[in-house]
């Protein structure tokens, strides 16, 4: 039997993540502390302590679990083409119900449902073909 | 397309990840090509015949399948 051993972690890989991560998390807290913009702050220190942990998460897998082969170029490709054209069909959706009953100048929420239809379905074919495999 | 990747490794004492390391690829796409739920580029399947030291078509066996 093979002696597989714990995987070091391997930080170098995911410095970006580390830097970048942490410069927000030093603006989040300048905000919080000096500039008295709890909300914001508290936002980008959640968002810069999101990188770091994303960062960690990654720089601890092994090399052969990191998702960045021909693989998952293809999943990428098939998922984004499908997400493509299931965005144009919302929007041409939008566009047509838009011509019977005028949505008005209410453009921030369609826009906001082309955006969800569109990342959606992009996560949602990128999972499908993950699993279910394609030739 | 059928293939005899888990065959090739077997013989040559491989774990799954051993050969996704050897070949550059993740452990998953191993995974995926032993089930058949994928097909390795022609580059990948070279890097596997080279590894085992035979040809492409004594892995992978094209069966007229239809493409999805």
């Amino acid at each position: 039997m093979k002696n597989k051993g714990r995987k070091k972690m391997e930080l170098k890989r995911s410095k970006w993540q580390l830097i970048v991560g942490s410069i927000i998390l030093t603006f989040g807290l300048v905000l919080l502390a000096i500039f008295d913009l709890a909300f914001l702050g508290m936002g980008i220190v959640l968002s810069g302590l999101m990188l770091i942990f994303i960062g960690i998460h990654w720089a601890r897998k092994p090399k052969t679990e990191l998702p960045s082969d021909e693989r998952y170029m293809r999943i990428n490709e098939k998922a984004g083409f499908n997400a493509f054209w299931n965005t144009l069909g919302i929007l041409a959706v939008l566009t047509y119900v838009d011509f019977y009953f005028p949505l008005g100048q209410n453009f921030r929420e369609s826009v906001t449902l082309v955006w969800v239809v569109g990342t959606i379905s992009f996560i949602v074919h990128r999972f499908y073909y993950s699993r279910k495999g394609f030739k | 397309m059928k293939n005899k990747l888990k065959v090739f490794r077997a013989i040559h004492d491989l774990t799954q990840e051993d050969l996704a390391e050897k070949v550059g690829v993740t452990r998953q796409t191993i995974n995926a090509i032993e089930k058949s739920k994928y097909n390795p580029s022609l580059e990948l399947a070279f890097k596997c015949a080279k590894l085992f030291d035979v040809t492409i078509e004594d892995i992978f066996i094209y069966d007229g399948a239809e493409q999805k």
